[in-house]
């Protein structure tokens, strides 16, 4: 079995800190790269690497109450004077990159991750095109508000101190109930990395074993080769690449859309929700569960990413073939067949280590927003809690082009993805995209549903693309 | 109605390279409207460019000294140049003035149409392999199928046809899943037999005539690819050119032939589908020996982006790859598995079109495939005697 070199490799890559509720992200702009040094040279020793937890007495693990991680834009790494050859062209450019030559266009990336119209990264809050590069971001952990405030305290003096300057600071968290924001079930379908767990083959279809090099610089990817990596000895083993996008979610506009879609049914909205998603609220996937949620199968770990689309769901008749998950991770479904789906989506995989940000809210999201009845049977939601909600979304991934902007832009934003007409992801791209109202197919018997002018309902706020050292290169950045 | 490859490279007049190039440019710019040349009032063509690329001997990519115009049409040749000759006259004078051995006379003249005809016909190439996603269907059948599928589309969506068909599914349950059924599944293993027997068969042929790559792991790093945002960002959101111009390893000429001419044989006998070894977003491609064996073209017109395309070449068609440009001057000597290697060979040898037309640019082939389906189905349906019969009961 494939050794991972667990103690050099930053824990976040191996695990998303289910157990530490509150988090804080901070983005940082490099002001005195001396005085940041000496700090990063105190980070890196209090830095959270992927090495097992300890077990207890009791043969219990015992997981740890605070975690800390750190990564770096290719600015930052300038900034610092790292050295920086053998980096990735999407790294080195960075998530919103402004044509030198074309100012005020939106970026050839951004239309090809579809940030554009209210998402380009013009209107961003941070790490778009009109504010200040982003340099470094420090990702704190713990179990909740209070500890983070004391963890904070230990890790990050007053910026100014020690030469940087806050550019946002997010506080995230992961609800008790793992719902995101619209009132779905989130993170569920993860890869497995090869290393991490006994075995070479999984015997859950939905968390198939990938190559350590899919997720891990210095190992050997889905190709069997190694992929391309920072040249410095120090940087090229055990780090990756991390993007950061905010997504803001429109909890409102998309309960109204579906009450009134479904004429203010809520058993009829529910099923439309669950239709653009592929799964129930509770998480049950559409191919196991076609007609009605199914929370049994929703919490049961073992069953509810254990199917394949290609039998029984080919047609899309349980999960519609323009739904979110089926195109985040379209498994056997694709043409010519299922042996090459399985084998072609594999080399797309990305871990994703998301978490929300806004204020708190209950399991069944609507009992959040005020209801309004109007006439004809109408409903409108309101969200009242003042500040907007959303996702605070992280894939890790050593290819950013091959993994992270190649599900965005093949999977998640193609009208035509699977051979649809005008059908891209109904949850979280723009129209702007195509400049069309664009459709939700819903495949059934006799004859498909077809939702049509599917409104915005996500906007991305912000971010970035971020190098994720590994242990050792963490320090060698910080003696730079 | 045969659809047909139209392969035309000629040599642009030094001094008027910059003209020609400005001249493309804002024709492809506003391919619809321009005042030169509007391919759609040509109306049997599929697809077509215009690509400005190196000379014979490839030193640089970037010198781009000759002129490929390339067309997909329906029909024949000479009909094809007439309808090119009568709609878009001047365009065809603006364009091909500024390139060498043009015939010197007024497009008034009588003579004019003979002459520009032979002058095209000296400078046109074989199409060594010529790729379509749906063979023998005419524009007109395409567009036909496509306004007929989209009537049918507002039609579902009217609330009336929601309220018929709720009626309809409560009163008839659904029928069971046809492909479970004995028939289906009897389909189903032959199709797979069919598929993999096709596979032994390509298998072999790359093993006989492929050059020869090595297996093993590189035992490096793979070198990131050195992009280039012209050719590899997306540029139209459905449908995307590609034109690829490589030298021919002079040894290996022979073995490139023979393997060009099997695939051309599949394409016409098997690959007849909307599949070309796996692949399924190509609407036409096409592989062309030129300069006399030196240098190999490849024109593709493909949906998606670059990345989804490539990647589709080496997860599905990595061995057919190896056999065509394997012969190729610099290819990686672990062939196209290794991907950044065949990522990177791919970049540094394509051109970028001047001028791409489709006369369906917001179709997929996936698309254009089923919209035929839906046409002819709904034609054998309601020529069926029983269905007469029953609607002659309204």
């Amino acid at each position: 079995m494939l050794q991972l070199e667990l103690n050099d490799i930053q824990g976040l890559i191996l695990s998303g800190y289910g157990h530490l509720k509150a988090s804080r992200y901070f983005f940082f702009q490099i002001e005195q790269p001396n005085l940041v040094k000496t700090w990063l040279a105190t980070i890196a020793e209090k830095t959270t690497s992927a090495a097992p937890w300890p077990k207890g007495p009791d043969g219990k693990t015992i997981k740890p109450t605070t975690t800390l991680n750190v990564a770096f834009t290719y600015v930052g790494l300038n900034e610092l004077g790292v050295p920086l050859e053998g980096f990735s062209a999407e790294f080195c450019e960075g998530l919103a990159h402004a044509d030198p030559e074309h100012p005020g266009r939106t970026p050839n990336r951004s239309r090809r991750l579809g940030d554009v119209g209210a998402s380009d990264p013009a209107n961003w809050e941070f790490g778009g095109t009109t504010n200040p590069p982003l340099h470094i971001m420090l990702l704190i952990f713990a179990d909740d508000k209070a500890g983070l405030d004391q963890f904070q305290k230990e890790v990050l003096p007053a910026p100014e101190q020690i030469g940087l300057k806050v550019l946002a600071v997010e506080d995230v968290y992961r609800p008790e109930h793992n719902r995101e924001p619209f009132g779905f079930q989130d993170g569920m379908s993860q890869p497995l990395i090869e290393g991490s767990v006994t075995g070479q083959t999984s015997d859950d279809p939905g968390q198939p074993v990938i190559k350590a090099g899919e997720f891990i610089l210095g190992y050997r990817n889905q190709y069997n080769l190694l992929p391309p990596a920072p040249t410095h000895p120090q940087l090229k083993m055990n780090g990756t690449y991390l993007v950061y996008r905010k997504m803001e979610q429109d909890i409102a506009a998309f309960w109204s859309f579906l009450y009134q879609q479904a004429k203010g049914q809520p058993e009829l909205a529910e099923y439309f929700g669950a239709k653009m998603v592929g799964r129930w609220p509770s998480g049950a996937p559409l191919t196991l569960a076609p007609e009605k949620d199914d929370p049994a199968l929703g919490a049961d770990e073992s069953r509810s990413n254990n199917f394949q689309y290609n039998e029984p769901d080919v047609l899309g008749y349980g999960c519609p073939v323009g739904s979110h998950i089926r195109r985040a991770n379209p498994r056997d479904s694709l043409v010519p067949g299922p042996l090459e789906s399985t084998d072609a989506v594999s080399k797309h995989r990305i871990l994703r280590r998301g978490r929300v940000y806004g204020p708190e809210y209950p399991a069944d999201i609507l009992q959040a927003l005020t209801r309004q009845d109007g006439p004809d049977n109408s409903v409108q939601f309101v969200d009242e809690a003042g500040s907007p909600r959303g996702l605070s979304f992280i894939a890790l991934n050593t290819d950013i082009k091959r993994q992270f902007e190649f599900v965005q832009q093949t999977w998640i934003n193609d009208p035509k993805f699977d051979g649809l007409y005008d059908n891209p992801d109904p949850l979280i791209t723009t129209n702007a995209i195509t400049g069309r109202a664009n459709a939700m197919t819903i495949q059934r018997w006799p004859v498909r549903h077809q939702i049509q002018n599917v409104p915005d309902f996500v906007t991305v706020k912000a971010g970035g693309y971020f190098f994720l050292p590994s242990m050792q290169g963490l320090r060698f950045i910080a003696r730079q | 109605m045969e659809q047909s490859p139209l392969t035309v490279i000629l040599n642009i007049k030094p001094e008027q390279k910059q003209a020609l190039e400005d001249l493309l440019n804002g024709i492809g710019q506003d391919i619809r409207r321009n005042p030169y040349l509007r391919f759609p009032e040509i109306e049997t063509t599929h697809f077509a460019r215009f690509v400005m690329i190196g000379g014979g001997d490839l030193v640089d990519r970037d010198v781009q000294t000759r002129l490929y115009f390339s067309s997909n049409f329906d029909g024949n040749w000479e009909d094809y140049l007439d309808l090119l000759v009568t709609k878009a006259g001047s365009g065809v004078e603006a364009i091909f003035s500024k390139c060498q051995d043009y015939p010197n006379l007024p497009l008034s003249d009588p003579a004019f149409k003979a002459k520009f005809k032979n002058y095209i016909r000296a400078n046109t190439l074989p199409t060594t392999t010529f790729y379509q996603g749906y063979p023998k269907r005419s524009v007109q059948e395409v567009k036909a199928a496509i306004a007929l599928r989209q009537r049918l589309q507002e039609l579902l969506n009217t609330p009336q046809a929601d309220e018929v068909l709720e009626e309809l599914v409560r009163q008839f349950p659904p029928l069971p899943d046809q492909r479970k059924t004995f028939k289906g599944r009897i389909q189903g293993i032959l199709e797979d037999i069919r598929k993999k027997l096709l596979q032994q068969v390509l298998n072999l042929l790359q093993t006989l005539l492929g050059p020869k790559i090595a297996t093993d792991p590189p035992p490096n790093v793979s070198l990131a690819v050195n992009t280039r945002p012209d050719v590899t960002d997306w540029l139209y959101t459905v449908q995307n050119e590609m034109t690829v111009v490589t030298t021919v390893d002079a040894k290996r000429l022979r073995n490139l032939g023979i393997f060009l001419g099997i695939v051309n044989f599949l394409s016409k006998t098997v690959f007849t589908h909307g599949e070309l070894a796996g692949l399924t977003t190509i609407h036409f491609a096409r592989w062309v020996i030129i300069d006399g064996g030196k240098n190999l073209l490849f024109e593709s017109n493909y949906d998606g982006n670059w990345e989804q395309y490539i990647g589709d070449f080496v997860d599905k068609a990595s061995g057919g790859m190896d056999s065509i440009w394997g012969n190729c001057v610099g290819y990686p000597v672990r062939g196209s598995k290794d991907l950044q290697a065949f990522k990177q060979i791919i970049i540094d040898h394509q051109v970028r079109a001047q001028v791409f037309y489709s006369a369906y640019p917001q179709q997929s082939v996936r698309n254009v495939l089923n919209d035929i389906k839906i046409s002819e189905k709904l034609g054998q349906l309601l020529q069926q005697p029983a269905l007469a019969e029953w609607l002659g009961r309204l």
